[in-house]
């Protein structure tokens, strides 16, 4: 599955791209809005990740081209500007969805996942992690083929997991992922750690294993085994 | 302090103004009376001198006075008399006219060639008290026709002289920094007035820029730090990935990872308070609360039930309040949040809305500040050292800015804050 990552930050942009990489994709990368247009015209691409402060224009030209082109492309605005109005606009001219600067890479991949996950709208729409299995088309988790009785919450915790499976969800990651908080943050680790403790033991009553593992204090971490 | 009531300047203009003129026709008056008095008082004791004399003269040569009109000589027996002068104004009847005239008379002793008479002279005052009550009776129209004047002449000044002043006033009025503001002048041949409008504009023009300058400040800054900010936190995110560095310095890498996050979302939420101090919220309606504030509660009553904290809320569907959909959000989801975060376990809070008013209450054991620190800015209670402290202080900016009352009680053992519907 390809990917294009249109960023102007070359930092930013070469993690992005490492870190996508190293999730099983194929990545491309251009600094401007001109580049942009010339390869998403061209290649298919599965999701473009596209900043909306780009140096020659903003990134909701490429937008429009697209929408009038009839490009069928994911799309995820990255934008440091926070202000509704870029994201109510973006979503407006077509895009699946946004993050903000600065955003946690699970939550990135999560999101890609996401949107791919969303376009894929015939067959069979499952995500599997050892014995958990996901149905996303009816926001459902199965161990063992049972249904886990999971909240609204702890199925987006859980999911967000198996996106991110092998790698350390810090809890300020997960924080955001299930609350949105760009506004003055409670402190929300208390309620982390209890919803993985109910996620736990949702998944033990049903005999499933135990894959989620705490790491150095600082997140959470499912293991594929 | 109790606040001075205002009034327009010309009312007080012409209030003063007549308040002047009683005092100078009170004066003008009483010296006019005076005047006449004086007047009628010279003229009346001319004629008695001038009679006094013709009559002294006519005795000394032994000629009859009889033809004296208005005088009567009568002869005294011999004695001591005082040389006594007694003036008296009476009421004589006139026959001729068939009215009572005034008069003053005049009774006095002379002694003529070693006799002594009594004088008695009368003379007609009336035509000068009638001159007396027509100087009183001029006073009083003209006084009041000067009155007329004056309220009319204030009416003209503020219907005319003080309309640049109150063009100036209103364009003063619509004034909000940031909102392009076009200066509509106006002709005035009043200096005091082009000076003002002058400067006025000068001031209008200093503000806008120095608000842009501010404006484009904060949003560059807030802009330019998040791409640093994010490369930070994923290079730091890799190093949270690599067994090898977290086996050695884990808890280094915890510090860097935390304290970008604070940076990160202190400069997020101090962008946002000044977007809402700089009144960048601009699309007003009025909003109905009852299904935004049922929407904040069905999404926090699963993290509130992890503290197993119930969440009540008893609404009012007329509860409306004229705000900016966006910071509405902000003030709901703020205030729930900060009742879950101070909420003790297995405890409730209560969410209530009237047709003005909408409570939230929780309860806890402690007071922990003083209610004066509660909206300062990086006020934060002593249980809560991770957040940021600006929560209820971007809370109480959008309550000003809006004309909400917020108010903080601590009553039975519970937070509540009220927010009241001013006008908006």
């Amino acid at each position: 599955m390809k990917l294009l990552i249109v960023e102007d930050n070359l930092l930013l942009a070469e993690d992005m791209q490492t870190f996508l990489q190293e999730s099983g994709f194929i990545v491309e990368h251009t600094i401007n809005l001109t580049e942009a247009c010339e390869k998403a015209f061209v290649y298919d691409y599965e999701v473009i990740i596209l900043d909306l402060g780009l140096p020659d224009g903003n990134g909701l030209e490429l937008l429009s081209e697209l929408k009038k082109r009839r490009i069928n492309a994911g799309v995820l605005i990255v934008t440091a500007k926070d202000s509704i109005d870029d994201k109510v606009k973006g979503l407006e001219f077509g895009a699946d969805d946004y993050v903000t600067k600065p955003f946690h890479k699970a939550e990135l991949l999560a999101r890609v996942k996401s949107i791919i996950r969303r376009r894929n709208f015939d067959g069979n729409n499952f995500v599997e992690v050892n014995d958990l299995k996901a149905d996303l088309n009816t926001s459902q988790i199965l161990v063992n083929d049972q249904p886990l009785d999971l909240t609204k919450k702890e199925y987006d915790l859980l999911l967000y997991f198996m996106y991110n499976k092998n790698r350390i969800l810090t809890k300020e990651s997960i924080a955001e992922h299930l609350w949105g908080d760009d506004i003055d943050q409670v402190d929300s680790f208390d309620f982390i750690y209890n919803h993985v403790k109910n996620v736990r033991k949702k998944i033990a009553k049903v005999d499933g294993m135990n894959s989620i593992r705490s790491v150095y204090g600082m997140g959470y971490k499912l293991f594929e085994l | 302090m109790k606040s001075l009531r205002s009034s327009k300047l010309l009312i007080k203009i012409a209030v003063l103004f007549l308040f002047f003129i009683v005092i100078a026709f009170s004066i003008s008056a009483t010296v006019l009376i005076l005047k006449t008095d004086h007047y009628i008082n010279k003229s009346v004791e001319r004629s008695f001198i001038h009679k006094h004399e013709r009559i002294v003269e006519q005795l000394e040569k032994g000629q009859d006075i009889e033809f004296f009109k208005e005088a009567k000589i009568i002869k005294l027996n011999k004695g001591d008399y005082k040389n006594s002068i007694i003036d008296k104004d009476t009421l004589i009847y006139n026959e001729t006219l068939g009215v009572d005239n005034l008069h003053r008379l005049r009774k006095q002793v002379i002694q003529v060639n070693g006799i002594s008479y009594l004088l008695i002279l009368k003379k007609n005052i009336e035509d000068f008290t009638n001159l007396k009550a027509d100087v009183i009776s001029t006073l009083i129209p003209v006084f009041i026709v000067l009155s007329i004047v004056i309220v009319v002449f204030s009416v003209f000044l503020s219907r005319y002289l003080f309309r640049p002043f109150n063009h100036i006033l209103m364009q003063m009025k619509r004034f909000r920094v940031g909102e392009n503001f076009s200066y509509e002048s106006v002709k005035t041949t009043t200096s005091e007035f082009a000076t003002l409008q002058l400067l006025y504009q000068g001031m209008v023009q200093r503000a806008e820029e120095d608000y842009q300058r501010l404006k484009e400040y904060t949003e560059n800054m807030s802009h330019e730090f998040q791409t640093p900010l994010a490369i930070i936190r994923n290079k730091t995110e890799n190093l949270i990935a690599d067994e090898e560095v977290m086996e050695n310095h884990a808890q280094s890498v915890k510090a860097v990872y935390d304290e970008v996050n604070h940076l990160s979302k202190l400069s997020n939420t101090l962008k946002l308070l000044t977007k809402i101090e700089n009144n960048e919220f601009i699309n007003k309606k009025t909003i109905y609360t009852k299904p935004v504030i049922e929407d904040h509660v069905e999404k926090l009553r699963e993290l509130a039930g992890l503290k197993s904290v119930k969440m009540v809320a008893n609404l009012d569907g007329d509860h409306a309040i004229n705000i900016d959909a966006f910071l509405l959000e902000i003030v709901f989801k703020n205030l729930m949040r900060n009742a879950i975060l101070y909420a003790t376990s297995n405890s409730t809070i209560e969410i209530t809305s009237t047709a003005d008013t909408f409570k939230i209450s929780n309860h806890s054991d402690t007071s922990e500040q003083k209610p004066s620190d509660l909206f300062r800015r990086f006020s934060k209670g002593k249980s809560n050292q991770s957040s940021l402290g600006l929560g209820l202080a971007i809370v109480k900016k959008i309550c000003d800015l809006n004309g909400l009352l917020i108010e903080y009680k601590y009553i039975n053992s519970r937070h509540c804050f009220v927010i009241t519907s001013g006008n908006n």
